[in-house]
């Protein structure tokens, strides 16, 4: 029990901090690149995880752990509030769809390679 | 580095806390519950920090940071929403997976509403 929670929490670690790095160098006024290729890049992978039955440490580790936290969907709510506060209405429903639609998209892809 | 090496450790927090909450949650049914709740309270508490550090806040730069982007960003999850929406298609179930979609985007944006307000009117 305690090791579902130790790969869960080192792949939370990997997760997260390659999200900082992608963030912080993607992410533009314009359109928070980095967020949407985290969250599409996770999406995929997960996909690919769940679709190929791996053990349930591996699953823990690599989809609950790694794709968990380099996607966040709090990150995704706040930034399409904001562009949707600023007036920028465009952005924020283009972003949202853009986001859910591929996000999906690649799920699907990874789930039925 | 430091600052690397926080929001590494408070990942791996967030998303033990994720897990946890996933495995007190026993709840009978295909509605994927535990992940709708994480992202739901992820974002309402995010948004809340955001917006007090915005408006002159007590937390320095690092720790918001380091709670935002370290702990809250790995304890929500977007590629579990996507997958479970997934999985509820090829299980056949349409209507649920259609539902999941609409009231986490539609939930989450009440949260971030929630939160945004909140610590408004908790600074002014």
């Amino acid at each position: 029990m305690i090791w579902h929670f130790i790969a869960v929490g080192c792949g939370g670690f990997i997760g997260a901090l390659l999200r900082y790095e992608v963030s912080t160098k993607l992410n533009r006024d314009r359109l928070p690149y980095g967020t949407l290729l985290v969250n599409s890049i996770g999406s995929f992978f997960i996909g690919c995880i769940i679709g190929s039955n791996l053990s349930l440490g591996w699953t823990l580790f690599l989809a609950t752990g790694v794709a968990g936290a380099l996607t966040t969907y709090s990150t995704l709510m706040k930034e399409i509030w904001m562009y949707w506060a600023e007036g920028r209405k465009f952005q924020a429903i283009g972003y949202t769809l853009f986001t859910f639609t591929v996000g999906i998209g690649l799920a699907y892809l990874g789930f039925s390679l | 580095m430091r600052k690397r090496l926080y929001i590494g450790v408070a990942g791996a927090f967030g998303a033990s806390t994720r897990l946890l909450v996933g495995q007190l949650l026993i709840v009978s049914g295909s509605f994927p519950v535990a992940t709708f709740l994480v992202n739901m309270v992820g974002t309402f508490v995010l948004c809340y920090i955001v917006e007090r550090a915005r408006l002159g806040g007590s937390l320095s730069p690092l720790m918001v940071t380091v709670i935002t982007t370290g702990f809250l960003g790995a304890f929500t999850t977007f590629s579990a929403v996507s997958v479970e929406t997934v999985e509820l298609l090829s299980d056949g179930f349409f209507g649920l997976a259609g539902t999941y979609v609409a009231s986490s985007l539609a939930g989450g944006l009440a949260m971030a509403t929630l939160g945004f307000s909140l610590a408004r009117r908790c600074s002014s």
